[in-house]
């Protein structure tokens, strides 16, 4: 008994192992906000990324000057998306702030974006005016929603703009089934990992997750989420355990999930 | 409420909530009140240290405690940081070695039976956190050469070492001597249990039913209290008769040293965890099979644990500002100030609710202050040190 | 994920017939496939101190038997979870064990049960108040 359970434990454990080279990552959720600019300037935030082996950062920022300072560096790297907080703290009373729609135009106008967020947003709030606006904003600049915020709040930004590409964070925090179900409903639904471990905790993808990334392998993406300046200094880490989880996947599932799934959305987004 | 009940019913037959109402006080708010004691508790040993309770081990430790002879050059004791007439603390935001140290000296008192040990829980057990310091480049710079040389060259410390182990340190390989040596340290630091406090006797007092001594307890305290167990969310952290989970926590304070380095708390802590040797799972650990391992067997590593420190705990606080890891908060009053009024925007959205604004009166300020100054003994005394023969 | 694909070797090798009926009158926990009994130990759960769960599941339609379960718990209200993640094994009455369980605030917590089979999760969940 003992030697079949340890021979069928080699049998699971046993996978092709990835190439030597670290997998190249597209981290979809950086944050590069006013109070990161002094402690960690431009260069160092670029090099962090750089340093962590990612072949390109969707990065949003409070304000989004901090976006453009990397953008301005590194543009081969940064994927701009517009956030709509003018300095961090403003998650719950930027919807309420009806002059966000047109500072947010005014910069489209002007700079070039893959999309809006991450905002904060959830239930019937998707249904406030600037949300609204927000959602005609990206419908008519092609560029895809980064919702933080729960199906609800989903659901009602698909009823609003059914053609809408929305990637969302930290896939609502939300259980498996309940992910599951919400991409199977839309399928221009994609969902980043952020700052969620259960999926790849110790190395190893749970069965659970494993069905889940088989079964939507093209909508997943993985982020680290640095939501205080400190924080980039988890991006290295991140990526490491990262991989870590993703060696325990099909290498092509491996590689969607680390870099080809967010390529498609940027590509999209910034019309490549 | 149970525990409520039965003590209203059987061990407070004279009291009703009405008079307990008196005191300012609602039945869940004295359930809350209870469960922060007895204090003191019951001595227990730590199974993997074989000398934990052992009156020799504990001459050993308290004489090794203030020696400067365990750093290579002289300079430093565990007892130059960890000061005895501060509460094995010490006045000052970061410690300073060799270099000026990343954190905090926390305080000594009650540190034994703790789960996970400094700010980062990079440690299982008190031993090998009390080797750290001594190896460490930045402080001690001592080896476990330098160290078995020592005990084995002052007649005192040999003495004391063959009585605690057993065996003569010129028989035992230098690395087996240096782990000797911190087990002596943490088995003295074991018996470094707080007296009992102001806070203590209105517990107690109200446990019994005592009512008339329970109002003994200054009214602002009381008020302090109420608010520490409920509208104030303290003792979700500050929990049991220790005044700490002893888990990890982002409370929202900066972890930059300096540009380009941070402090990843318990993020590293759990690296050096999992590197280290001296686990409660471990070779040098005394407890056979690992039974009290449950710690490190079950962790979980999570991505909050970067820039996360130990939950400190609140016996003796008022004696050891400064406050925080790094020591950033100069008072009781800035502590407080900060739970008041966090920095929302450096906790993650989907993190801990826990923190949040309290929106406290200048009152209610004054209460907690007056709640957290009665945590600390009236006359906190460090017990005598012994000392291990000549040196 | 070592510890459940043992337990699920387990299950699938020494519990071949696993009990197909659901014996369980008044279950903890009930999902859309499964329903589950559980006793923590010690009875009262502790604050800021280990304990263990022995979970008893059955299905509650058919007679699909249960391949692995993985256990956890959150405080919903906070939104996180346990600092520890319990390791699950398979005993030989057919219940599990759930080692490594440690509530650290006091409050609400919700253990969730995670039942596999064929393929697919039954999630059921259960509330504790830890004073």
């Amino acid at each position: 008994m003992r030697t079949l359970l340890a021979f069928s434990l080699l049998l699971l454990a046993w996978r092709p192992t990835l190439a030597a080279e670290p997998v190249p990552l597209i981290d979809a959720h950086i944050h590069y906000s006013h109070d990161a600019w002094d402690l960690l300037p431009p260069v160092d935030a670029v090099a962090a990324l750089r340093a962590a082996g990612l072949k390109r950062a969707f990065v949003s920022s409070s304000s989004d000057e901090g976006t453009q300072k990397l953008y301005a560096l590194a543009p081969d790297l940064i994927v701009p998306v517009l956030r709509p907080y003018r300095a961090r703290g403003e998650t719950s009373s930027w919807l309420r702030d009806d002059t966000v729609p047109t500072m947010l135009e005014a910069l489209m106008q002007r700079n070039r974006y893959a999309g809006i967020g991450e905002f904060h947003v959830f239930s019937a709030n998707a249904d406030l005016p600037v949300m609204r606006a927000v959602v005609r904003l990206a419908a008519k600049h092609h560029v895809f929603l980064h919702l933080h915020g729960d199906a609800e709040a989903v659901e009602r930004v698909f009823a609003q703009d059914p053609d809408a590409r929305v990637l969302w964070a930290h896939s609502g925090f939300d259980q498996p089934e309940a992910i599951g179900a919400l991409l199977a409903k839309y399928d221009h639904l994609w969902a980043d990992l952020a700052f969620r471990s259960e999926h790849g905790a110790d190395g190893t993808v749970p069965s659970v997750w494993r069905g889940l990334f088989d079964r939507f392998p093209d909508r997943f993406m993985i982020g680290t989420d640095t939501y205080t300046p400190e924080r980039w200094y988890y991006v290295g880490p991140h990526a490491t355990w990262t991989r870590a989880w993703l060696a325990d996947l099909p290498p092509e599932l491996a590689r969607r999930i680390a870099y080809e799934n967010a390529e498609t959305l940027a590509a999209w987004g910034l019309g490549e | 409420m149970i525990r409520l009940l039965i003590l209203l019913g059987l061990l407070w037959p004279a009291s009703t909530s009405a008079e307990v109402a008196v005191l300012g006080l609602d039945d869940e708010t004295v359930e809350a009140i209870l469960s922060h004691g007895s204090w003191p508790p019951e001595p227990v040993r730590d199974p993997s240290n074989r000398v934990s309770g052992d009156p020799a081990a504990i001459r050993l430790g308290a004489a090794l405690f203030d020696d400067t002879r365990l750093s290579t050059d002289q300079r430093f004791a565990c007892s130059s940081c960890h000061r005895p007439d501060y509460g094995f603390a010490e006045p000052k935001a970061r410690s300073e070695g060799r270099t000026l140290l990343t954190r905090n000296t926390p305080s000594l008192w009650n540190v034994g039976g703790q789960r996970w040990f400094g700010w980062d829980g990079g440690n299982d057990n008190l031993w090998a956190q009390s080797r750290r310091p001594i190896l460490a480049p930045d402080e001690m710079a001592s080896d476990a050469g330098h160290v078995a040389r020592l005990i084995r060259q002052d007649a005192g410390l040999a003495a004391c070492y063959r009585a605690a182990f057993g065996r003569a340190a010129a028989e035992v390989p230098a690395d087996d001597v240096l782990v000797d040596v911190a087990k002596a340290l943490a088995t003295w630091q074991e018996t470094l249990v707080s007296p009992p406090t102001p806070f203590d006797r209105f517990r107690d007092a109200l446990a019994a039913g005592e009512l008339d001594s329970a109002a003994v307890y200054p009214e602002a305290a009381r008020r302090g209290a109420a608010l520490f167990v409920g509208r104030a969310r303290c003792a979700f952290c500050h929990v049991g008769p220790r005044f700490s989970s002893g888990e990890f926590h982002d409370v929202g304070m900066p972890y930059f040293l300096e540009r380009g380095v941070v402090d990843p708390g318990r993020h590293g802590g759990l690296a050096a965890l999992k590197a280290s040797q001296l686990t409660r799972l471990g070779p040098w650990s005394d407890d056979a099979g690992g039974v009290t391992g449950f710690a490190t067997r079950y962790v979980r590593p999570r991505h909050a644990d970067f820039g996360a420190f130990r939950v400190p705990s609140l016996r003796g606080v008022a004696e050891t500002a400064p406050y925080m890891h790094a020591g950033s908060l100069t008072t009781l009053a800035e502590v407080i100030e900060h739970y008041n009024d966090p920095p929302l925007d450096r906790l993650h959205t989907d993190g801990e609710r826990v923190i949040r604004p309290l929106g406290l009166t200048d009152r209610e300020k004054a209460d907690l202050l007056a709640f957290l100054r009665s945590l600390s003994p009236r006359q906190p005394s460090p017990p005598p040190p012994v000392p291990c023969g000549g040196g | 994920m070592r510890r459940v694909i043992r337990a699920a070797l387990l299950a699938i090798v020494v519990w071949p017939a696993a009990a197909m009926a659901c014996p369980i009158e008044q279950p903890d926990a009930r999902g859309d496939r499964f329903a589950a009994r559980v006793i923590t130990q010690p009875s009262t759960i502790p604050l800021n101190a280990p304990f263990s769960l022995i979970v008893e599941v059955c299905p509650v339609v058919g007679d699909t038997a249960a391949e692995a379960i993985t256990l956890d718990a959150t405080m919903p209200r906070h939104r996180h979870g346990m600092n520890y993640r319990p390791e699950v094994t398979r005993l030989d009455d057919g219940r599990w064990r759930a080692d490594g369980f440690l509530f650290h605030m006091p409050g609400a917590w919700r253990i969730a049960v995670e039942v596999e089979s064929h393929g697919t999760v039954d999630r059921l969940t259960l509330d504790r108040t830890v004073p």
